[in-house]
């Protein structure tokens, strides 16, 4: 496992959607000490990895064994009508895998943190199919990139220098072959790092692009501005996407999250679907957490659907808005949670937290988080990608596999493995 | 012939309840009515444990009227599936009622949750309330929504109303959320209220009433002129004889309706747009 001493090549930084795999990483005994090639993001990751950490199972706040830790868990569940497993996008593909066995085992609801973040993108998808380009294509062949309603800059550090401004095959000069644009409706930190800056007015995105749709098809239109931008410059736009020879457009929450929603992302895939017509164009979702994209992938592998999963009936059933963990708990539905990687006391709506703190709730996370303060049952995980090994999904959805580069805490042992220990004693009672 | 349900008290973890319809309870006694599944969670347990069941029951589905009382949000799926008879629920409803309904008859006294009337082909839903967003949507990933029917809501409706509709008729008495009639592609509404932002965006074909007002549509349809519109009274005279509660003030043969067209970001854009001249000057340029 060790090359070169205690130096690591290309290992997989597991914090964005980017998915960098050409990080170097130094250890010293049980330290990380250095993280080369990484942004400052990875870099925090990495050294920072022991941080914070959750180390003991507890139980009501009192430590105990994994073992009773584990027993309560199945107590819990096995007593449970409405069975509700949320997160999933931190953490790596086996792990995920076992969630949704445990989810049909106990009848229960599965739904991963796209439900807050790119769920849209999955509707918009369903509504009109995917066109897609990875991310190498877009190295090597885009001699045009938008983004929408994304901030690489703060979310992505390194994608536009590790993978945008980079030469490529049929780009070799990537500042001169290359144009990169931004439309948001604000200036972001991004809007400095590219060629072009269109600023939007908020809440127009959907009719920005079905403009744009107009246009491309040649139709005059009546309006003369629209989302503040004029049509003249619309009509600029739409011909420059239609004579580029590659483009790519990356979207991002400020598209699946502003007024709209899927419906944005539907009429951003049907532009896409229509420059097709005309030339190459590819679409790509930003997609936050490491691996939410593996989340949507391994789901609908197993399950047939990306999210919002219900097994009550012993067959899987989808319906977001529905069977989505933040829709569930606002209006009351789960009597437990099991949470895994993701952290909704941080990040759900007043109402679903206020419900989260009348069940119980068990939480896996390799460290404390506000889901941990509110928890029946805590038990600590090992982190995927630096303290155990798995395979997580780019956002272009390319598997990479990602490398073990340091032992956990001692006692602390991966998801995936907690999950199975669940899914073994439940099996015993639910049988 | 009547059987009546009387829920017994508001369940904790809502319930599916796909079983009450008229041909589920045609020819079965109320004990056997009683025994019929309804799942809560991942159990799956029996209708009397929820109801009090009372009234007498019927051997055809024609003859079966379903009353249903209590506070039913958390009740799902009622009627869904139905293929005749009556359902008359006293209160308000939660999700999926109706939904892929092909015949019969439901009024609902109160308000509805998401996805009523989802995917029906037939029948006729009345509200007396308000109903929740994706009135007569299709599911996700479905290409048709509502395929036939008719729907008559006295109250607001929420978002997405009528997405991806291919045939029937819904009217509504009050405002109407964003993004109505998404994606339609045919049959025919009538909003008397507010019409809400973005409606029939990417809709191909069919017919939008407006008799209030709207205060903008999609860049992407074009205005086609005002003027009289013989046909339109047909229309509101249909909606005349059936709600006439539904229309506050006349509408008079000679009134003006603009008329818009689109959606042109589609390659099919036939999806007509008819508001009244009066209250809507402001579309019309
Ligand atoms: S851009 Fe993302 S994946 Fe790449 S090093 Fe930074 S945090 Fe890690």
């Amino acid at each position: 496992m060790t090359e070169a001493g205690n130096t690591f090549k290309d290992v997989v930084c597991t914090f964005c959607g980017c998915l960098c795999d050409d990080i170097i990483i130094e250890t010293e005994g049980e330290k990380i000490t250095k993280n080369t090639n990484g942004c400052a993001i990875s870099k925090e990751r990495f050294v920072g990895h022991m941080e914070n950490r959750c180390l003991q199972p507890t139980v009501k706040g009192s430590a105990v064994t994994l073992e009773k830790a584990i027993e309560r868990a199945v107590e819990i569940i096995a007593s449970s009508k409405r069975f509700l497993i949320y997160g999933l996008s931190s953490t790596e593909n086996d792990a995920q895998r076992e969630a949704y066995r445990l989810a049909e085992l106990a009848g229960g609801v599965v739904d991963n943190t796209t439900s807050v973040c790119h769920g849209p993108t999955i509707l918009g998808a369903q509504e009109s199919g995917e066109t897609t380009a990875s991310l190498a294509e877009t190295r090597h062949r885009a001699d045009i990139v938008i983004y929408w309603g994304a901030n690489p800059a703060a979310a992505h550090p390194r994608h536009i220098p590790h993978y945008i401004r980079q030469p490529g095959e049929y780009i070799k000069d990537p500042k001169k072959d290359r144009q990169i644009w931004l439309i948001d409706v604000r200036e972001t930190t991004t809007a400095r790092m590219v060629d072009r800056f269109i600023k939007i007015n908020p809440a127009t995105d959907l009719e920005v692009i079905e403009t744009l749709r107009a246009l491309i098809r040649g139709t005059k239109l009546d309006v003369v501005e629209v989302g503040g931008i004029s049509i003249k410059d619309l009509e600029q736009i739409a011909t420059t996407m239609k004579t580029a020879k590659y483009g790519v457009l990356f979207f991002g929450l400020g598209l699946t999250q502003s007024f709209g929603r899927h419906r944005n992302i539907d009429a951003a895939i049907r532009l896409i679907q229509d420059l097709n017509a005309y030339t190459k164009w590819g679409l790509m979702p930003m997609r936050g957490h490491y691996n939410v994209s593996g989340a949507n992938k391994t789901s609908t592998w197993v399950t047939g659907y990306p999210y919002a999963i219900d097994f009550a009936r012993g067959y899987p059933r989808f319906s977001p808005g529905e069977y989505t963990a933040v829709d569930m708990l606002a209006r009351g539905e789960p009597d437990v949670l099991l949470n895994i990687a993701a952290d909704p006391v941080a990040h759900f709506p007043r109402a679903a937290v206020a419900y989260l703190a009348k069940i119980p709730v068990i939480n896996i996370d390799p460290k404390f988080n506000m889901t941990s303060q509110l928890a029946e049952v805590n038990i600590p995980a090992a982190i995927a990608g630096i303290e155990c090994d798995g395979a997580a999904t780019r956002m272009d959805g390319l598997p990479l596999y990602l490398k073990k580069v340091i032992e956990p805490p001692e006692g602390v042992i991966p998801d995936r493995d907690i999950l199975r220990m669940i899914i073994k004693s439940l099996e015993k009672v639910m049988k | 012939m009547t059987v009546l349900l009387s829920l017994k008290q508001v369940p904790n973890i809502p319930i599916e309840a796909d079983s009450i319809t008229p041909t589920a309870f045609a020819g079965k006694t109320l004990a056997q009515i009683g025994k019929l599944v309804v799942m809560q969670g991942r159990n799956s347990c029996e209708l009397r444990e929820f109801f009090e069941i009372t009234g007498e029951s019927a051997d055809s589905v024609e003859e079966t009227e379903i009353v249903i009382r209590g506070d039913l949000r958390k009740v799902k799926q009622i009627g869904k599936g139905m293929n005749g008879g009556r359902i008359r629920i006293e209160g308000d409803v939660g999700m999926h009622l109706g939904a892929e309904m092909i015949a019969g008859r439901i009024t609902v006294t109160g308000s509805v949750d998401a996805y009523a009337g989802a995917e029906m082909s037939g029948g006729n839903i009345q509200i007396e309330g308000n109903a929740g967003d994706y009135l007569c949507a299709g599911y996700r990933g479905s290409p048709d929504g509502m395929k036939g029917g008719r729907v008559f809501i006295a109250g607001n409706v929420g978002n997405e109303m009528a997405l991806h509709m291919r045939k029937g008729f819904i009217a509504v008495k009050g405002n109407v959320g964003a993004m109505a009639a998404t994606r339609m592609k045919g049959g025919s509404i009538i909003v008397c209220g507010e019409l809400g932002p973005r409606a029939c965006i990417e809709a191909t074909k069919g017919m939008l009433f407006a008799l209030g007002k709207v205060s903008s549509l999609p860049p992407t349809f074009k205005y086609s002129g005002s003027s009289e519109r013989e046909f339109t009274g047909y229309y509101i005279r249909y909606l005349k004889s059936r709600r006439p509660d539904f229309l506050q003030s006349d509408i008079s043969p000679s009134e003006k309706w603009a008329k818009f067209i689109g959606d042109f970001a589609e390659a099919e854009s036939k999806m007509e747009i008819y508001t009244r001249l009066v209250l809507n000057s402001h579309l019309a340029s």
